[in-house]
């Protein structure tokens, strides 16, 4: 009972070599089924999204495993034999595998760490595999504990907070002044893609209103037209001349033109902040070159930031996330040890079977013959003597049995396994046939 | 036993205020509970030492300068841990914590030499005017605690130094609010505070205002906070106006209580 994964990710294949390689969504059940069927793995799933392609199976033996879903892969590869995709393929067996899957659920192995879509696109993946009945009891388990783990890891480290991308920063930041954005204005001035994505966070937060204004009004009306439809706050378009008179009445100004100089200096904000009674404004600056003359920072009540500031923010975010992820490693390293020990205590469940098996016929015959022989029984004599076997089993049974289980979670008790056998005389575990699944659980 | 209770109190306050420092300093959250349980521990030594005082003493203990601080204080606490269970805002603690522990320790001072008031002033008047004066003054002490987060924070986004302080520090806006909440809360408390204090000297003394330095700060510090409540309206007394104003204020709402008996060596108190 081996988890496996064969796959490629970011980090081991460019982007050329995983698009030929990537499975649309509605087709992972079917592919999950192609590769039990073709391959040496008894259970599947697929995990496939932008940044990878991972196949995590539970094979008997692991090499056979490795290079059955390889050959898989390679053939899904169109135009790239196992030797040219080899290369990119990563293998991981046992604990290692455990490892990787609980690492890529909670977004440790993402190019963005911490970024939230990994464990949707997890649970996907094992929703479709379950459909399509290719995974079993192993994999169902280890599974839904990767996803267990990945929302420990979020609840318990900081690695999904704060802002790692430019225009998400900004929010963060006016979320530090104003603190809920409900009752704020904001302002996009110009048409930059970048203020443009910013103005959408800004939105989804819940700012009150929007104004919009480009040197190019018709720009601002499509924009305008965009917003409407997608729901959200009411959208002004105000004229590029009159800008300057709309400045009292926004909180958030995003300056995003593609003027050759400043735009905003210190006297039109000042101005503004008397006109507004002092409240607070938040200009930000996504422009190269400048549109913010940066001495309005020195304005009170103005909070001015560049491009450059919102980086600085973005770096230190990274760098908080790294350090939260090696916190979230200590996590996941605790739970891949409790998982193998359970899977390592799977190996002893036929083995147990067998040995009960054993000795309930042993019990069922004896007292069967011993019934047989006292014909003239009254129904509770009868009674006392069939209980009296499995009475017999249990008690001789418990501690063997415990210590066997103990004995397979702490270290995997092959030789204790072998021992039983022998003593009890049992036949060979691949003739013993398939143990009932499920016996066993935690 | 009083003594005893009151000095866990202290304590207690003392070990919290070391904790929120230390949380300060770093990122990590998991020191709040602890600063959460030690308040509430210090809080509730801090009301057994009040009962048996009120006990003691036969009326509500805020008859000398001792039990006047060590009531102030406790309000103090109280309302932080309200407004923490409300609004979950830990941080306030950081601040209002120590002002309270720096309080009970100056109260731990003025014990010595507790000295009793004229047993003509006391009364039901004298009562409500001390408790009225103080609420308002916890009022104050609120808003200049959010004035300071609001200061620091102001200066963390401005020199866009982005450390454990700013994440932990609440936004300028909610600093910003707290400060007006403080002042709209403190200021008919202590317009109502002085004026039954006008009241009450009119029956003892025989005049409402006497024109005593006291008496003159408070009307002083009175128009002041006149000022920061309906300016925050009209002349934009808010935001970094507003924090400026509300730690000043405070100064010299601290200073009337301690400093001018002590300097100028009155014999009236409150």
């Amino acid at each position: 009972m081996n988890l496996i994964v064969v796959g490629l990710s970011h980090k081991t294949a460019p982007v050329e070599v995983r698009e030929r390689l990537a499975f649309k969504a509605t087709q992972l059940g079917e592919v999950c089924r192609q590769v039990t069927d073709q391959s040496a793995a008894d259970e599947v799933m697929i995990l496939s999204t932008c940044n990878r392609v991972e196949v995590y199976a539970v094979a008997p033996n692991v090499d056979d495993g490795f290079a059955t879903v390889s050959a898989f892969l390679s053939r899904c590869a169109d135009g790239m034999d196992v030797k040219a995709l080899g290369p990119h393929l990563y293998h991981y067996p046992g604990n290692d595998a455990i490892g990787h899957m609980f690492r890529v659920a909670s977004s440790l192995d993402s190019m963005v760490l911490g970024e939230p879509q990994i464990l949707g696109q997890f649970k996907d993946a094992f929703e479709a595999a379950l459909n399509a009945k290719s995974t079993g009891m192993v994999l169902n388990k280890i599974a839904k504990k990767a996803i267990s783990v990945a929302k420990r890891v979020r609840t318990e480290t900081k690695i999904a907070e704060n802002a790692v991308s430019i225009s998400y920063a900004a929010v963060e930041l006016a979320r530090k002044v104003f603190a809920d954005l409900h009752h704020q204005r904001v302002m996009l001035l110009g048409a930059g893609e970048m203020a443009e994505l910013a103005l959408r966070h800004l939105i989804s937060a819940g700012v009150r209103e929007v104004v919009l204004s480009t040197r190019t009004t018709e720009n601002a009306h499509k924009l305008a037209e965009a917003l409407c439809a997608e729901g959200g706050p009411p959208v002004r378009v105000v004229p590029f001349a009159d800008y300057a008179a709309i400045l009292p009445e926004v909180d958030i100004v995003l300056c995003s033109t593609g003027a050759p100089d400043y735009v905003i200096g210190p006297k039109q904000v000042s101005a503004a902040l008397r006109a507004r009674g002092h409240r607070p404004m938040f200009l930000i600056d996504i422009s190269v070159p400048r549109n913010i003359d940066p001495a309005t920072a020195h304005v009170g009540d103005a909070y001015v930031y560049d491009i450059d500031d919102l980086q600085s923010v973005v770096e230190a975010n990274l760098e908080e996330r790294q350090a939260e992820a090696r916190k979230a490693m200590v996590i996941i390293d605790e739970e891949v040890d409790t998982t193998a020990r359970w899977i390592r205590s799977l190996e002893v469940v036929p083995t147990i079977t067998a040995l009960k098996g054993h000795a309930e016929a042993i019990a069922r015959g004896e007292v069967e013959r011993v019934l047989n022989r006292l014909p003239n029984l009254g129904e509770k004599e009868r009674k006392l003597i069939e209980g009296l076997g499995p009475a017999i089993i249990n008690k001789l049974l418990h501690n063997p049995l415990s210590s066997l289980r103990k004995e397979a979670q702490e270290r995997g008790g092959r030789d204790m396994v072998e021992t039983t056998r022998k003593l009890f005389a049992l036949p060979d575990e691949g003739a013993a046939g398939d143990a009932p699944a499920g016996g066993d659980d935690e | 036993m009083s003594v005893l209770f009151f000095e866990l109190a202290m304590t207690a306050y003392l070990v919290v205020a070391v904790l929120f420092m230390v949380y300060l300093a770093g990122r990590s959250e998991t020191l709040t509970r602890a600063c959460q349980v030690g308040t509430v521990v210090g809080f509730l030594f801090h009301s057994l030492a009040l009962g048996q005082q009120w006990i003691a003493g036969g009326g509500f203990p805020v008859t000398n300068q001792f039990e006047a601080a060590s009531f102030f204080s406790w309000t103090l606490v109280l309302v932080f841990l309200v407004i923490d269970v409300r609004y979950k805002s830990h941080v306030l603690g950081a601040f209002v914590v120590p002002l309270a522990f720096l309080s009970v320790l100056s109260a731990a001072f003025l014990r010595g030499n507790v000295q009793t008031i004229d047993p003509g002033l006391r009364g039901l008047g004298l009562t409500l005017h001390t408790s009225l004066i103080l609420l308002g003054a916890t009022a104050f002490c609120l808003s200049f605690a959010a004035g300071i987060m609001y200061l620091i924070q102001m200066r963390l986004l401005k020199s866009k130094h982005f450390n454990a302080l700013y994440h932990h520090l609440p936004p300028l806006n909610a600093c910003d609010w707290l400060i007006g909440r403080g002042v709209l809360v403190g200021f008919p408390l202590t317009t109502l505070g002085i004026l039954s204090g006008a009241v009450g000297a009119k029956f003892v003394w025989g005049s409402y205002w006497d024109f005593s330095p006291k008496q003159n700060l408070s009307a002083l510090i009175w128009a002041y906070y006149l000022v920061m409540l309906v300016g925050r309206y009209t002349l934009g007394i808010r935001a970094k106006r507003a924090a400026y104003m509300a730690v000043l204020g405070f100064v010299a709402v601290a200073l009337s209580f301690v400093g001018l008996d002590a300097l100028m060596g009155e014999t009236r108190h409150f």
